[in-house]
C-alpha cells in the first residue's frame, strides 16, 4: 500500500479525505476521520516526513484494502444500528493479515 | 469487547477465519505469533473446538495461560484443550514448532491476553511492527517433557476448583508425560488415601505456600507431616484450626510430634508461619523455632494461648530476630511475663514492620517493660494495640516513646480506661476528649498519617467505635 500527495482533496494536514492504494493498483478514497481507526494510518498521515513521498510500507492487495474501506464505514454506522459487517472465509486470512499490519 | 463498541476489524476478520475449520487449520502454519493470542480468544470464547485443539498444538509460546481466560469455570472448552494436549503429546516425532511447556490454569497473566488483544503500545510505526514469523525450530531442539500443568490446589475439589478433576483423570496414565505443579495448596478435611493420592502427582519442590484446615488424627497429621518436610522450596506454612485427635499413648505422642516438627528442619525456604488455633503444637513451638533453617519474616499466633515454655522461648530463638510481621493477636498476656516479648521486640527492632497486639489484655506494667524496645521498633508500618486495657496517663507515655518510629502509617490504639463510665460503656464526651489530646500528643513529637482510637466492642451489638469515624458509632450509643 502507498500513500501519494494528489491535489484532488486527499493533499496535506487538514484534508477530508485519504487516498489508500493497493500493491495492484487499486485506489479507494475514504474520509480521513474514520480511517483513524487503523493505528497505522493514523502515523502515515499524522506525522510530518514520517514517510517519505511514495514509499511503500507493505504488499496488501485490492480484496482487503476494500474490505478496510468497508470496515470504516461500519464503524460509523454501528453507533445507529448493530449492522454486521460480512466477511467471506476465504478472504479471512488475507484479511488478519492485513489487519495486523494495520493495527485496527 | 463491550457491547456497546464495534468490533475491531482483527476480531471480525478472526471470527470469520474460524467458521472455516480447514482454512482456520491451514492458516496456522503461517500466522504471526502475535496473531495467535486474539484467534485463540476467539476461538475459546466461540466454542472452535477442533480449531482450538490445532492452536493448542500449534502454540508458539512456552506457557498457555488458559486460567487467565475461564472467567467461570469452562468445563467444555478445558475438555477440548486438554483433547489437544493429548494430540500433542501422542505424536511420536515431535513437531517442529512445538513450543508448549506450561499450562497455567490459574487467574493470573491476564496481561498476556491483554497485551495481544488490547491496545499494543507503539504499534503504529512499521520500523516496531513484527515481521512475518516462522515458527520453524531448528531440528532438535524444542520443548522437553514433561509438560507441566500449573494450577493452585484446594482439596478436596469444590468450585471453583472443580474443573480440577477433569485434570487429575486426564492426568492419569501419563507418568512422566506431564507434570502437576502447584504453588498454593489447600487442605481442608481429607482422608490420608486420598490426600496422598494427589500429593503423590505433584511436584512437592514447586509448592511455595500450605494452608491448613482440618481436624485428623495425629498419625495422619504426622504421614502429611513427610510430605511437608519434602517441600523445600515451601514459603508460607498456614495451620488453621487444625484438631487433631490424640487417642494414643503419651509415648506414641511424643514420637508422632517429634516427627512432625523435625520436618521444619528440612523446610529451607520456610520464611512465614501461621499458627492460628494450632493446639496440637501446644508446648512445642520451642522445638519448630528450634529447627528452623534460616530466619523467620513473619511469626502470627493467634486463638491460642502458648504456654510458658514456648512463650518464654520467643525471646531466645535466633530465628526471629529478623521479623517483618509479627501478630500477636487475642494472645492473652494477663499471665505471661512480658519479658519475653520485650526481649523478642529488642531483637527484631530493626526490621520489624507490622506488631499485632490487639486484644492481648495487656496492662499498664505490662506495657511500662515494653515500652522501651517498642520506642526502637523504627521500622514499624503498622501497630495494632487497640482491644487493651491502658490507662490515660500510660497512653500519653506510649505515644510519646512512639517519637522514632516516622515510619507509621497506621497506629490503632485503645480508649483509655478513663473514657469508660462505672457500668463500663463508653462515654462519648470523655471519649473524644481524650482522643484529641492524645493526638495532640503525637503530633508534638511526629506526624502521624493514620491514627484511630478503638472502643471496647458495644456489649449490645458487639461494635467497636472509632473516633475519628462517625459512621462506625452503633445505634446503641446514639442518644435517644
Amino acid at each position: 500500500m502507498e500513500r501519494r500527495k494528489t491535489y484532488d482533496g486527499c493533499e496535506g494536514p487538514d484534508a477530508m479525505y485519504v487516498k489508500l492504494m493497493s500493491s495492484d493498483a487499486h485506489e479507494f478514497v475514504v474520509k480521513r476521520e474514520p480511517a483513524l481507526a487503523s493505528g497505522t494510518i493514523k502515523v502515515m498521515v499524522s506525522g510530518p516526513g514520517q514517510f517519505a513521498e511514495n514509499e511503500p510500507i507493505r504488499s496488501i492487495v485490492e480484496r482487503p484494502l476494500h474490505i478496510l474501506h468497508m470496515y470504516f464505514t461500519y464503524k460509523v454506522c454501528y453507533t445507529k444500528n448493530s449492522t454486521k459487517l460480512p466477511i467471506a472465509p476465504e478472504i479471512a486470512l488475507e484479511l488478519v493479515m492485513a489487519v495486523n499490519f494495520l493495527d485496527c | 469487547m463491550s457491547s456497546q463498541s464495534p468490533c475491531t476489524l482483527l476480531e471480525l476478520a478472526g471470527r470469520s477465519l474460524l467458521m472455516d475449520r480447514q482454512r482456520a487449520t491451514l492458516a496456522l502454519q503461517d500466522l504471526p505469533i502475535e496473531l495467535f493470542p486474539p484467534l485463540f480468544m476467539e476461538a475459546f470464547s466461540g466454542g472452535c473446538s477442533e480449531v482450538l485443539k490445532e492452536m493448542v498444538q500449534a502454540w508458539p509460546f512456552t506457557c498457555l495461560p488458559l486460567g487467565a481466560l475461564m472467567k467461570k469455570p469452562d468445563l467444555e472448552m478445558l475438555q477440548v484443550t486438554l483433547q489437544g494436549l493429548n494430540m500433542l503429546l501422542a505424536q511420536r516425532d515431535r513437531p517442529r514448532r512445538w513450543r508448549l511447556q506450561v499450562l497455567d490454569l490459574r487467574r493470573v497473566h491476564h496481561n498476556f491476553w491483554r497485551m495481544w488483544t488490547g491496545e499494543v503500545a507503539d504499534a503504529c510505526s512499521p520500523e516496531a511492527m513484527p515481521r512475518k514469523q516462522t515458527l520453524a525450530a531448528p531440528p532438535g531442539t524444542g520443548p522437553s517433557l514433561p509438560l507441566k500443568v500449573l494450577t493452585d490446589l484446594c482439596l478436596p475439589h469444590k468450585p471453583p476448583y472443580a474443573p480440577m478433576a477433569f485434570v487429575f483423570q486426564w492426568m492419569d496414565g501419563k507418568p512422566g508425560v506431564v507434570q502437576l505443579c502447584c504453588k498454593k495448596l489447600q487442605i481442608s478435611t481429607l482422608s490420608l488415601q486420598s490426600m496422598e493420592r494427589i500429593l503423590e502427582e505433584l511436584d512437592l519442590d514447586y509448592i511455595q505456600q500450605v494452608e491448613m484446615h482440618c481436624s485428623w488424627s495425629l498419625s495422619t497429621l504426622a504421614s502429611f507431616a513427610t510430605y511437608l518436610g519434602q517441600m523445600r522450596n515451601l514459603r508460607k506454612l498456614l495451620f488453621s484450626h487444625v484438631c487433631v485427635s490424640a487417642d494414643v499413648s503419651q509415648e506414641e505422642k511424643d514420637w508422632l510430634m517429634g516427627h512432625v516438627t523435625s520436618q521444619f528442619a528440612k523446610m529451607d525456604g520456610l520464611r512465614r508461619v501461621y499458627l492460628d488455633g494450632a493446639f496440637f503444637l501446644d508446648g512445642r513451638l520451642r522445638q519448630v523455632l528450634r529447627h528452623l533453617k534460616n530466619p523467620l519474616e513473619t511469626l502470627s499466633i493467634t486463638n491460642c494461648q502458648p504456654s510458658d515454655l514456648d512463650w518464654n522461648h520467643l525471646s531466645g530463638s535466633p530465628n526471629l530476630t529478623q521479623l517483618l510481621h509479627l501478630n500477636l493477636c487475642g494472645i492473652k498476656q494477663t499471665n505471661l511475663s512480658p519479658e519475653p516479648l520485650r526481649i523478642l521486640l529488642e531483637n527484631a527492632a530493626a526490621t520489624l514492620r507490622t506488631l499485632n497486639l490487639q486484644d492481648c489484655e495487656i496492662t499498664d506494667s505490662q506495657l511500662h517493660a515494653l515500652l522501651p524496645a517498642l520506642s526502637g521498633c523504627s521500622q514499624l508500618r503498622t501497630f495494632s494495640f487497640h482491644g487493651n486495657d491502658i490507662s490515660l496517663p500510660v497512653m500519653r507515655d506510649l505515644l510519646r516513646h512512639t517519637a522514632r518510629l516516622r515510619q507509621l502509617s497506621l497506629e490503632m490504639y485503645p480508649a483509655p480506661l478513663e473514657s469508660y463510665d462505672a457500668q463500663g460503656a463508653i462515654h462519648r464526651e470523655r471519649f473524644f476528649q481524650h482522643c484529641a489530646e492524645l493526638t495532640d500528643i503525637l503530633r508534638a513529637v511526629r506526624e502521624p498519617r493514620g491514627v484511630l482510637f478503638h472502643t471496647k466492642p458495644c456489649h449490645i451489638c458487639g461494635h467497636r467505635f472509632v473516633y475519628n469515624l462517625p459512621s462506625s458509632l452503633c445505634r446503641c450509643l446514639m442518644p435517644a
